[in-house]
């Protein structure tokens, strides 16, 4: 099974970016690389090659569907599971998601080890049914 | 209102008329008897005349075939033919013959019968008389002298006119009793007659009477109605505007579905003139789409149920409007249904105004998430330094505790406008009540050793098995298990027990904490009431929550049809609260 080593998080809240970084650093272990800007996410994720995304939901310019969409259609990318971040908790959108292809759902606020907790879980799971 | 004494009112008019009529007709009855006997003896008196008249001519008849005798003998004498002998003979018969029929008429009281006696023998006198004065004209012997006057007499002038005398006075006298009698009778009948024609008339004057009152009664009574009519007419008119100015579409269908009756908002609703709906068949007053939609309401609400739903509509300017509708069936007398009202209400701004507040609490809580995620995230990450300042530490242990309690806050408000605007999915399957006290205190006792506090489950005796939704429950529980955890002091024990409550599955969180104000118990499930009423919650519980924890609790229990409740002490040796809350069992 493969091991979970690099991260791609994309939102457009530097907050955000600065303090998931360093919890999945801290606690994870995990390479953590950032983009702020949905324009130039899709360059970010071909050049970084990641192993899993963290893309928020709702952004500024393009929104993290529209983000999801494009990444699944990058030869690169196309394999990259995807874990989107929201603050919306309507279950039915979770639902939709899921189905639209999702990897996880992490809803927000969370903490820094819930976080790492939920990547990772998401992870062994995605992991898991690739390598049965 | 006015129905009642109006039907009395009208009783006492009714009974009022009965009797006068009663009265009339038995007066009348009573003139009538007496009229019908005063005739009867009217005619009697009559028939009374009549025979003394019979009498009178009796009397008469006597007299002339008696005079016819006298005057047969003296012709006899004059003329000497001898036919008059047989003349004679027959003569005298005849006036005995009228005699007898004079005595059987007349001898009806002792004086008359009296005076005929008398006149039989002076009769009889006169006749031998005569016999001996025939006979001898007859022979031919010679007649005593000629009398001075006549009638010629063999007694002697002076002796026959005497025997005359005595039989015309007789005569007389037999007649003036009769004449009197049938005077008497005359003065009798005149009487009867007045007395007959004065009932008759007072008859007349009653009979009069009672058509007159009949009239004036018939005509009041018309009056009455006619004044019962216009009241009816006004205060139908009363309720139609009242009805007509109801902002709600109402109308009312019969057995056979025909609109009986609708006011003016459901013509407006549909745009149709007054006078286009009442009497249709209500499928053709309602687009075929509506008539789909609403066809097994109608049937519910035909077989006697009241049913309650909302459907969407387009108005007569062609716009959706949400309607919320009730079907409320009409029964009759004797239960059976007559057809059913239906008053619909345009709900549209209202569920447009939910829809708004929805999205706006979603917004907010929205909006709220992201910066408390990072303030979350970097206290997290900021106490997790080491070397850290002991102030600093715990000014930062403050921060960290509050962003929590905010964090939470936003979960409960998203919570519950959730729940109350129905969005939140419940799957209901059989929970063992059992299990899930164990795993909630398993999951509670990390958080309760942080107050000092051991969660301990009562074992129950039976298997409980809840029809619920296990996720719900839980949360349920936890949010019980954590109130009755703050609520006790260090080294105290939260019992949970679970048993079977008649057809409700029972859970209980016990704690042995001071109780619940007396000032505060009707608050508990209040939104917010922790903020509200602050002092005695401070008391009550030193770790404050969200103040929306237990109306969460009501309102999940109420939705998977339980209900939730406390009972506490805080008076005594025994201090202390039990929440409980009943679910359906499986």
């Amino acid at each position: 099974m493969k091991v979970l080593r690099h991260i791609l998080q994309i939102d457009d809240e530097e907050d955000i970016l600065v303090i998931s970084k360093l919890a999945l650093e801290r606690y994870g272990g995990y390479a953590v690389t950032t983009c702020n800007d949905s324009a130039q996410a899709l360059e970010v994720a071909t050049r970084s090659e990641p192993d899993l995304i963290l893309l928020d939901l709702m952004m500024l310019g393009q929104d993290g569907r529209a983000l999801a969409r494009q990444f699944a259609q990058s030869a690169v990318l196309s394999e990259v599971p995807i874990v989107f971040v929201t603050a919306t908790v309507a279950p039915e959108l979770r639902q939709a998601l899921k189905s639209a292809g999702a990897a996880g759902v992490i809803l927000k606020p969370f903490s820094p080890k819930e976080l790492v907790a939920q990547v990772q879980a998401v992870w062994d799971q995605v992991a898991g049914t690739k390598s049965e | 209102m006015t129905a009642p004494s109006k039907t009395a009112g009208s009783g006492s008019f009714f009974a009022r008329f009965n009797a006068v009529l009663l009265a009339g007709l038995v007066l009348l009855v009573l003139l009538g008897g007496l009229a019908v006997s005063s005739v009867d003896q009217l005619v009697a008196s009559a028939e009374e005349e009549n025979l003394a008249q019979g009498r009178l001519t009796a009397v008469e008849e006597f007299v002339g075939k008696l005079e016819r005798v006298g005057a047969t003998v003296t012709r006899y004498l004059v003329e000497g033919t001898p036919a008059r002998n047989a003349e004679y003979v027959v003569g005298k018969d005849a006036a005995l013959a009228a005699f007898e029929a004079l005595t059987a008429k007349v001898a009806t009281d002792p004086a008359q019968t009296e005076r005929l006696t008398r006149i039989n023998k002076l009769m009889r006198l006169r006749f031998i008389e005569q016999d001996r004065l025939v006979r001898l004209i007859g022979e031919r012997a010679p007649l005593p002298p000629p009398p001075d006057s006549w009638p010629y007499d063999t007694l002697g002038p002076a002796r026959s006119a005497n025997l005359d005398q005595s039989l015309a006075d007789l005569l007389q006298a037999v007649r003036a009793e009769e004449v009197k009698r049938i005077e008497a009778r005359r003065a009798e009948v005149q009487v009867r007659a007045r007395q007959t024609s004065s009932m008759i008339a007072w008859g007349g004057v009653i009979a009069l009477l009672l058509v007159g009152s009949a009239a004036w009664f018939a005509n009041r009574y018309q009056r009455r109605q006619a004044r019962a009519d216009a009241q009816l007419r006004a205060s139908e008119e009363r309720v139609k505007k009242l009805i007509d100015s109801v902002p709600g579409l109402i109308s009312y269908v019969d057995r056979r579905q025909t609109m009986q009756y609708h006011n003016r908002a459901y013509r407006d609703f549909l745009g149709r003139p007054a006078g286009a709906l009442d009497g249709k068949p209500y499928l053709e007053v309602v687009d075929t789409e509506v008539a789909r939609v609403i066809e097994p309401y109608v049937a519910r609400a035909l077989a006697g149920e009241s049913v309650n739903f909302e459907r969407t509509q387009r108005n007569a300017q062609g716009v959706l409007r949400v309607l919320a509708c009730a079907f409320t069936p009409d029964f009759g007398a004797r239960g059976e249904v007559l057809g059913y009202y239906a008053l619909l209400f345009d709900v549209t701004e209202r569920r447009e105004l939910e829809r708004l507040k929805s999205d706006f609490v979603a917004m907010v809580s929205h909006e709220l998430r992201t910066p408390l995620t990072s303030i979350v995230g970097a206290l997290a990450l900021a106490r997790d330094s080491e070397d850290m300042d002991a102030q600093i530490a715990s000014l930062l242990e403050i921060a960290a505790r509050n962003s929590e309690r905010l964090a939470r806050l936003v979960n409960d408000v998203l919570d519950l406008e959730k729940i109350e605007a129905g969005k939140m999915e419940f799957h209901h399957r059989p929970i063992d009540l059992g299990d899930l006290l164990a795993q909630a205190a398993a999951a509670n006792q990390p958080y309760a050793e942080t107050l000092g506090v051991r969660v301990r489950v009562n074992p129950s005796e039976d298997k409980v098995l809840a029809h619920a939704d296990a996720d719900r429950a839980m949360q349920v529980l936890t949010n019980l298990i954590s109130n009755a955890c703050k609520a006790s002091g260090r080294g105290q024990e939260v019992v949970l027990s679970s048993a079977i409550s008649g057809q409700m599955g029972r859970v209980a969180v016990r704690d042995h904490g001071r109780g619940i104000p007396v000032e505060f118990q009707p608050l508990v499930f209040e939104k917010f009431a922790q903020s509200a009423t602050a002092k005695p919650i401070a008391q009550f519980a030193a770790h404050k929550g969200t103040g929306l924890g237990l109306p969460i609790c009501k309102v999940l229990i109420e939705h998977m049809g339980g209900t939730i409740g406390f009972r506490t002490q805080t008076e005594g040796d025994e201090t202390g609260t039990v929440f409980f809350f009943e679910l359906p069992l499986a």
